[in-house]
């Protein structure tokens, strides 16, 4: 809104106009245009102050909303720090029986399900506003490798599928990438490759050094997809159909995550896949290594 | 008496507010190092100090939040300048954090955690260097 010194200014520039007027029953000689561009020039100036007015109003509400992301993240993640971190702690270490066990791993699947939709959420609503990027940062290949094993082995043991890895034998030690960002990328694919892969079936990771670039690859024997939707697969909410119903759920956000994460290391992902014999996705992070596999 | 006998265990300091996964990391620690789990608080960086622990689990998790100032603290003391310190987050894909990262962490481990992974990460931040 126009402040009242500004209003003030209006006046006082319109006033000689407006007194001579009175005084004259006349408008003076070229008053008319003078307070047309004084009205437009005022109209202008007022647009400018609104449009400020609006952008910062939105700053204020976007802050408000990443405080409350964090805020939501951490009062979300914190709790399920406890959740998951006792039931595996009980799966580890104790005796029980085969019904305990596959009841406690099913709970354990649930929540790891859980906060990668979470972590999904959050992340691609933050690189789609440009708020993250990934880093490059020094990390343990074969740790960031069993950490992956580890958070989607239960969920093949559950489903009776096959988990397998294959890993080149000249895989450097240590890479420089965004370890949080590719360990959901590869769990995001092997969970994929789960969902759509029937019970007896395989899922592989493969990682392998090609160029100057380290390549990952997660291979399934599953349903495979229909040519007619590869095009679209890596798009925003995109869901193939086919499958059982169990199969379709999901927010269609997984793939369009990989995506933008892998390109954000500068790298292209791919997909090849046969319906009826399997997928196969594989994407490239260039400029990675640091040294060489220890012997 | 096995050699893994005769090695003394490695003792942990776990701070974290949230009372739940203090005893998660109790329970599931101690059997193989001697740990003390205690919420943040004034007399955390003198425990640091008396204790003298192998390995220091701190949680960050909000921006500002004591666990920065703790960790700041202790680094400013020439003693613990090389005390391993392993922080535990919510935050990992947000650009503050590393730059918060580098004010004295070793390494971290993001939330949640499941045990196996706690168990490396510390297996790997006890190696000597």
């Amino acid at each position: 809104m126009v402040s009242f010194r500004d209003r003030l200014v209006y006046l006082l520039a319109a006033s000689p106009f407006v007194f001579r007027f009175f005084e004259t029953g006349r408008w003076p000689a070229g008053a008319r245009s003078l307070v047309v561009h004084a009205a437009l020039g005022g109209l202008i100036f007022l647009v400018i102050r609104l449009m400020r007015q609006a952008r910062a109003r939105a700053g204020v509400i976007d802050g408000f909303r990443k405080t409350m992301n964090e805020a939501i993240v951490h009062d979300l993640k914190n709790p399920m720090t406890s959740v998951m971190g006792c039931l595996s702690c009980v799966l580890n270490d104790s005796v029980l029986t085969a019904q305990q066990r596959k009841l406690l791993q099913l709970a354990l699947h649930s929540c790891r399900a859980q906060m990668v939709l979470l972590e999904t959420l959050v992340d691609t609503s933050r690189m789609e506003q440009g708020e993250m990027t990934a880093r490059r940062d020094r990390l343990l290949v074969r740790e960031l490798l069993d950490d992956i094993l580890d958070d989607t082995r239960g969920a093949a043991e559950h489903l009776g599928i096959s988990l397998q890895e294959s890993i080149s034998p000249d895989l450097p030690a240590e890479m420089m990438a965004d370890e949080g960002l590719l360990h959901r990328v590869l769990c995001n694919l092997i969970q994929n490759a789960l969902k759509y892969t029937h019970s007896g079936g395989s899922v592989s990771l493969e990682v392998g050094v090609e160029g100057g670039s380290l390549r990952f690859a997660v291979k399934d024997t599953g349903i495979g997809i229909p040519a007619k939707y590869l095009e679209k697969l890596f798009g925003k909410y995109y869901r193939v159909e086919g499958g059982d119903q169990s199969m379709r759920r999901g927010s269609g956000l997984g793939l369009y995550f990989c995506r933008l994460a892998v390109e954000a290391h500068g790298g292209r992902i791919q997909v090849v896949s046969e319906e009826g014999k399997g997928t196969k996705i594989s994407f490239d992070i260039p400029g990675v290594f640091i040294k060489e596999k220890e012997s | 008496m096995t050699q893994a006998d005769k090695e003394p265990r490695r003792s942990l300091l776990a701070v974290d507010d949230d009372g739940a996964i203090r005893v998660l990391l109790r329970e599931s620690l101690q059997g193989q190092y001697d740990i003390l789990c205690v919420p943040n608080g004034p007399e955390v960086p003198g425990l640091v100090a008396s204790r003298k622990p192998d390995l220091v689990l701190l949680d960050i998790s909000v921006p500002g939040s004591e666990g920065y100032g703790l960790c700041a603290g202790v680094r400013k003391q020439a003693a613990l300048q090389r005390l391993p310190i392993l922080f535990m987050t919510v935050r990992h894909n947000d650009p503050g954090f590393f730059e918060d990262l580098g004010a004295g962490g070793n390494s971290y481990i993001r939330k949640p955690f499941e045990i196996s992974r706690m168990k490396r990460r510390i297996e790997s931040a006890l190696k000597p260097l």
